[in-house]
């Protein structure tokens, strides 16, 4: 029995998923906390972390030691088993989201078969309603806590992510006027012919870079962190259970980045008009049924999510944060009511130019 | 396929059971919170994927959210179990334990699911929007109304009880 990486069997769909939640949670956020402290580093005109191994590629091997070393704290009043429950809460919906995402795709036998773990016809649905379950792991967090400052913290934290999955969602509904469909793949490939869904609504994807800031909690959204003036939520862990919030955070981000290319900027396609298929019949390759080509239109794809990626840190040292009640005025006075008019200017788009 | 669901139904009903026993509101508000997950997963396995992600998306990414927040807010504490009520608890299974024995009597004679013919696009996006929009447009359209009457009745109580606080 040959065994190929693209099967429907159970083994091989096995094997997707130990490569796929490998590579994200051992090498992309490995990689991205690494660039995080580097870029930042670059950008203030320090050095960074640069002893451990070459280039201090290694300093996350060193941060994880500590971490794991680090005594293990728990406050004396916390409700032990929501505490402990809600790291894994944290965690979880982070890998879980990823289940829908294609990363590239192979045509076996004239049928179009994605490289992602399930190739769901509700994967942009699914990815919005495994993400809003993160927001558990805030609540519970700071309550299990039974501390002052971590409950007001998850408080914030919550209304925060809530408030902002509403013009994620609407900035989405856009996208999928324009594609009238939900699945990833059909997604990306109505964009290999045409424009990327980027030059069709533009304010769609301005609405949805915004929105994923404030759900991933990032600068200038940071206020569940907020480490110098107000406390978060996770204010009472320590060790390792502190880096599971934190490895969470940074798969989050690995996911909406991947969304945002997937519905915006044409997936692994390679430029507007002018696709893979296109290009490699110039070549005299067909990219997506011969042997390994197909790992080119992957490795495009991890480029554009890459960028999208920097884009988080560059914003990070570029902009100061928000005042929590600034934060909120956006959210919902100036980007709902802009993602409602995105929407009816994109359908007006859809029934008479496209 | 039939596995899943006897895994999905059995764990839904041990949590929905976990949410009316469990002493402290917010352990009942995370089973319920864990039964609608499980039963999303039947409504997958039922060939609706569509209403199984809704139902994540809308009850427990949302309602749910709100329903904790608000507990969390009130600081409710462990409930405390008087004595003629422990009384009458000791018998409230009874009517329980007939309720589950009907429930899986029924399941028994539920037929399997490789059995039941369903259209390659039932259940999907197109199909439930294309019924909400055309078949049942006036049903649709009169729910929304309610719910918008419901949300400007909200809106207009809790205006009210600020006007007077001062």
């Amino acid at each position: 029995m040959s065994l190929s990486f693209f099967d429907s069997n159970m083994l091989s769909a096995l094997i997707r998923i130990a490569l796929t939640t490998g590579t994200i949670l051992g090498v992309i956020v490995y990689l991205m906390v690494w660039a995080e402290r580097r870029v930042s580093a670059f950008i203030q005109g320090r050095l960074g972390p640069n002893r451990v191994g070459p280039l201090g590629l290694l300093q996350g091997l060193a941060d994880g030691v500590k971490f794991i070393f680090k005594e293990e704290l728990m406050p004396s009043e916390a409700n032990k088993f929501l505490f402990l429950l809600a790291p894994f809460a944290a965690v979880l919906p982070a890998i879980l989201a990823f289940a829908p995402v294609p990363y590239g795709m192979k045509i076996i036998d004239g049928n179009v078969v994605p490289a992602a773990i399930a190739n769901l016809d509700v994967g942009v649905l699914f990815v919005l309603s495994v993400t809003s379950l993160g927001v558990f792991s805030i609540i519970l967090g700071g309550w299990a806590s039974n501390s002052k400052y971590p409950v007001l913290g998850g408080l914030r934290a919550a209304a925060q992510v809530i408030s902002y999955e509403i013009p994620m969602g609407l900035a989405i509904m856009a996208v999928l006027l324009v594609a009238g469909t939900t699945n990833l793949t059909e997604i990306v490939q109505l964009q290999s012919e045409g424009a990327w869904f980027v030059l069709i609504c533009p304010i769609g994807f301005l609405i949805f870079v915004v929105s994923i800031f404030a759900e991933t909690n990032r600068l200038p959204f940071d206020m569940p962190e907020g480490e110098t003036e107000i406390i978060g939520f996770h204010a009472e862990y320590s060790s390792m259970k502190f880096a599971m919030f934190f490895m969470a955070e940074y798969a989050n981000m690995v996911t909406a980045s991947c969304i945002a290319v997937l519905l915006f900027l044409g997936g692994w396609e390679f430029l507007p008009f002018v696709s893979w298929s296109k290009l490699s019949a110039v070549a005299g390759v067909s990219i997506y049924e011969q042997g390994f080509w197909w790992l080119l239109p992957v490795a495009w794809f991890m480029a554009k999510v890459s960028f999208v990626l920097i884009l988080f840190i560059w914003v990070r040292w570029t902009l100061p944060r928000f005042r929590y009640d600034q934060l909120m005025r956006l959210g919902w006075k100036k980007l709902i009511p802009l993602s409602l008019l995105n929407i009816v200017i994109t359908m007006l788009i859809v029934m008479w130019v496209v | 396929m039939e596995y899943l669901f006897y895994t999905f139904s059995g764990l839904a009903i041990l949590f929905s059971l976990g949410v009316v026993f469990a002493r402290n509101p917010i352990y009942s508000g995370l089973s319920l919170v864990t039964t609608l997950f499980f039963v999303s997963g039947i409504f997958v396995l039922l060939h609706a994927p569509f209403i199984g992600v809704l139902q994540i998306l809308v009850y427990t990414g949302a309602i749910m959210v709100l329903f904790l927040y608000v507990m969390m807010l009130l600081n409710i504490q462990e409930e405390q179990i008087v004595g003629t009520r422990k009384h009458l608890m000791k018998w409230m299974h009874l009517p329980l334990i007939v309720v589950i024995f009907f429930i899986f009597k029924s399941l028994i004679l539920v037929p399997t699911f490789s059995d039941i013919p369903v259209d390659e696009k039932f259940g999907s996006v197109f199909n439930v929007g294309e019924s909400l929009l055309g078949s049942y447009v006036l049903v649709f359209e009169i729910a929304s109304i309610v719910l918008l009457a419901a949300m400007i009745g909200v809106v207009v109580l809790t205006k009210k009880t600020q006007k007077e606080k001062p």
